[in-house]
This record gives structure tokens, sequence and C-alpha cells, in this order.
């Protein structure tokens, strides 16, 4: 066997390893949403489907929520995540989207802006205490001036604003937005990899 | 000698955990491809990343000679093409 007849069979071996996988429902699926609930001791996550499929303009509307235990295996899951209700803020429409736990459905809520401060990095002095060398805690309720205030690292956003009074008593993390998420399953309901998208940052060394 | 053979082996094969340790820990960083809107070979590339690594870094290390010998029949014919004879040799200087 020279060398030519081995190049041609590896090539071979090569477009025929490709062809077997071409059946895409040979594959796990793939799940993204952003974590609306997270149960730590039963390693249970439940999210909001986006529906969107665009990283840069997520849309969380599917009902009802999916829910995923993690991955058996802990070395295929990632950062464990955080949950939150916000689904949108959109400061032009003047509303905020949230998922009402109470309820189970999803709201829009209007609100008044207050204030509004943009661009705002991560590293602005506004969000980031440079002293203690840690991010500012937010959503910050302010039940005597019935205001929220919030800040988006994806809209580089810090805004405050007023909602209506019955939501004040809403639970802190009504207003924050939780992570976001993707995992692969082929059971429903029981996910093979978890990976934390939003503190997973790959470009990290 | 022998302690050679097995210091130098093992040193390689610890050196990467070694030096992790030395850099304050290397957090386990789980990664799922975004197939969601991939089709055909991508789609099958990205899901066999997501369904296991070892056969993703199999298929990476069939690919990668394969493709570098393609590419240096294609450059042959490319530099028979512009006149660049390879396959001769006269000598200069005799």
């Amino acid at each position: 066997m020279n060398c030519k007849h081995i190049l041609i069979s590896l090539a071979a071996a090569t477009l025929a390893f490709s062809l077997a996988g071409c059946n895409k429902d040979d594959y796990p699926k793939i799940e993204q949403g952003r974590v609306i609930a997270f149960n730590k001791e039963a390693k249970e996550v439940t999210l909001l489907h986006d529906s969107a499929m665009d990283p840069r303009n997520p849309v969380y509307d599917v009902l009802p929520p999916a829910l995923f235990k993690l991955p058996v295996d802990p070395a295929e899951t990632g950062a464990l995540p955080v949950a939150g209700q916000r689904l949108k803020l959109d400061v032009n429409k003047k509303i905020v989207v949230i998922f009402d736990t109470a309820t189970q459905k999803i709201v829009e809520l209007p609100i008044t802006v207050v204030d509004l401060q943009q661009p705002v990095d991560k590293d602005h002095p506004l969000v980031y205490d440079k002293q203690t060398n840690k991010a500012k805690k937010f959503p910050v309720v302010d039940r005597d001036k019935k205001t929220v205030t919030i800040y988006s690292d994806r809209q580089k956003m810090l805004c405050t604003f007023s909602v209506p009074d019955q939501y004040l008593d809403y639970p802190e993390s009504t207003w924050d937005a939780g992570d976001e998420v993707r995992l692969t399953y082929r059971t429903p309901g029981q996910s093979l990899r978890f990976m934390n998208i939003t503190k997973t940052d790959i470009y990290k060394r | 000698m022998q302690w050679f053979w097995r210091t130098v082996p093992a040193l390689i094969l610890f050196a990467p955990g070694l030096s992790l340790a030395a850099g304050g820990g290397g957090a386990p960083m789980v990664i799922v491809a975004d197939t969601r809107k991939l089709d055909g070979i991508l789609a099958w590339w990205g899901n066999m990343y997501n369904e296991s690594h070892l056969q993703f870094a199999i298929l990476t290390i069939i690919i990668i000679p394969v493709t570098g010998v393609l590419f240096g029949i294609v450059a042959d014919i490319v530099m028979g093409w512009i006149g660049i004879d390879l396959k001769t040799r006269e000598l200069a200087e005799d």
C-alpha cells in the first residue's frame, strides 16, 4: 500500500464518518433560554425558551416554562445559574416584561422612566465600586420613592423607573434578569450538558 | 537511569495540572455549541462537539492532515500551471 492509497482511504473514511453523522435526529437537542427559577437542592432549572434564536435580540415568550434537571455528571455542568424574572426592559416603549411567578404568566408592565444613564459599562463608577473591587448590587427597589433601579449589562444602561404599586411588593428577583443558559438533552427534562452563557467568558484566559 | 524514564513522562503528563494549580486553579468551563440555526455539515460538526469531545478530537486529527495534503496537491497543480517545475531538478553548477 503506497502513500496515495493511504491518503485516499483516509479521505474516504472522513467522508463516510461525515455522512454517517448527517442525520440530525441522532444528536441531542438544544434548549436555550433565561432561567426564571433554580432549585439548588433538587438541581432543577426552570427556563423560558428563547424563540428568536438571535443572540442579540432574544425573545422569551414560550409558555409553559421548561423544567430541566442538571446533568448527572458534574463535569458536564457549568456555573450554576442565578434566577430572575425580568425578561425585557424597553425604555423606548416604556415597558418592562416579567414572568409573574404568582400567575405563571408573562406580563408586560407600563413603566415611567425616572432616570436613565447610557452608556454605562460594567466598570462605570455608577455600577462598580472601585474601592472594594466589587460590582454594586442591582436591582434596587426603593419602596418609599416607589422606584426600581436596574442595570442592564447587555443594553449598557442604568435605569430607574416606577411601576404600578401592586408590583412593588414582588421579590427583588422579579426585576433581575436571570442567567441565559444553553443545554443539550435527549430526554425532555434531563439535560446532558449545561452551559451558563451569562457566566461563561470564552475569551477569558 | 530508570528513574529518568519514569520522571520525564510523568512530568509531561502532569505539567498542565501543576501549571493550573500554580495559576490559581482552572475552573471547569462547559461549552455547548449553538447549533439551533445550523444545517448540514455545520450542524453535524457542532452537534458532534456537543455529543462527544473524543469523536470531535478524532475527526479533527483526521481532517487536519487530509486538508493539508489536499492543499498541497492544489498548490502543486497551480505551480505546475504557472511554470514552476518541482518534479525535475537541473543543477546550476557542475
